[in-house]
């Protein structure tokens, strides 16, 4: 039997991952994310997300490719029956402008919303993941925010798993 | 200015895409998936999902890192059922074995979310948000020419933004 890795043991250790604040709007915030990526041919590479600090330093969020792209007006477009596909870009790139008053804050995944705690074996990791819908989870060890545990993680032990 | 972008212009063609079969185990999916999307010099590249073929070749589904997570809960489904009853005992050698979980039971299927190429940016980026997905498979009517990810778009509205 493979002993029992933990979501600590896999995890991405808070101090890697990029970081903006919460006052910083959408359009700096998608701009700080393009830069940690890199094009190999038609693979991607990079950090796909960025952890959100308060005024004091304090790590209050998570900041996701999805989010993004879902916050920046989408859902009002979604709306708009008016709207022409073929107009897209124009009416998109306007609208973003005029929504730069939307702060990270406002659209960021408060932390505490789905955490694990550092000793929680992989397999429940896996399946906390599936149950909150997302790729990335908060690990606390007691009250401390210590890292963040990701889908693509789980997959770097899976084979450990299933033999 | 309008430009006008189609979702077959920002999409991986499908030659491009790594193939495996509905009827594999898991862990055969694992070491192919790992084999497709791997760490070099301690960046993660590659394809995050495998296309998935029916015993006809005919592409019934789509394998991501999130359908993997899938087996961690049909395995812990497995192990309750048999748990402490000494009937299930006649049943475990199919059902324990974690081989026995394959492509199949945890793909998504092709039918279940999928955009046309000459759709909009914006209706592909919509349904990513809609359907929580990363991976959106892109049809010709009902022939699958290509898959579009988060990423690619991301980074397609980000250029937009900024030009």
């Amino acid at each position: 039997m493979n002993s029992v890795k933990t979501a600590e043991d896999i995890m991405v250790s808070i101090g890697d991952y990029g970081t903006i604040p919460e006052t910083a709007t959408v359009f700096e915030a998608i701009k700080a994310l393009r830069q940690s990526f890199h094009r190999d041919g038609k693979a991607w590479y990079g950090h796909r997300t960025v952890v959100v600090l308060d005024s004091r330093g304090k790590l209050t969020g998570i900041l996701t490719l999805r989010g993004l792209l879902r916050a920046a007006g989408f859902r009002e477009l979604d709306e708009d029956k008016g709207l022409k596909a073929e107009s897209w870009g124009w009416y998109y790139t306007s609208q973003l402008r005029e929504e730069m008053g939307i702060k990270v804050r406002d659209i960021m995944r408060p932390i505490e919303l789905a955490t694990v705690k550092s000793d929680t074996p992989v397999t429940e990791v896996a399946q906390a993941l599936l149950r909150y819908g997302v790729n990335s989870l908060p690990v606390f060890r007691a009250n401390e925010l210590v890292g963040i545990v990701r889908t693509l993680d789980v997959f770097m032990v899976i084979d450990e798993y299933f033999k | 200015m309008s430009r006008i972008m189609k979702v077959r212009d920002l999409m991986v063609p499908v030659e491009e895409y790594p193939v495996i079969y509905e009827n594999v185990a898991v862990a055969e999916a694992i070491s192919e998936l790992r084999s497709s999307f791997h760490e070099k010099d301690g960046t993660w590249y590659g394809f995050q999902s495998l296309l998935v073929l029916d015993r006809k070749d005919r592409l019934v589904g789509i394998l991501t890192l999130r359908s993997l997570l899938k087996a961690f809960k049909i395995q812990a489904l497995y192990d309750h059922l048999l748990k402490g009853d000494p009937s299930g005992l006649m049943f475990i050698k199919p059902f324990s074995n974690s081989l026995e979980i394959t492509v199949k039971d945890i793909m998504r299927p092709l039918k279940l979310v999928t955009v046309q190429q000459n759709s909009s940016i914006l209706e592909a980026v919509q349904i990513i948000c809609r359907k929580k997905v990363n991976s959106l498979p892109v049809m010709d009517r009902n022939r699958l020419v290509g898959i579009v990810r988060t990423m690619d778009l991301f980074w397609s509205v980000g250029e937009l933004m900024e030009s």
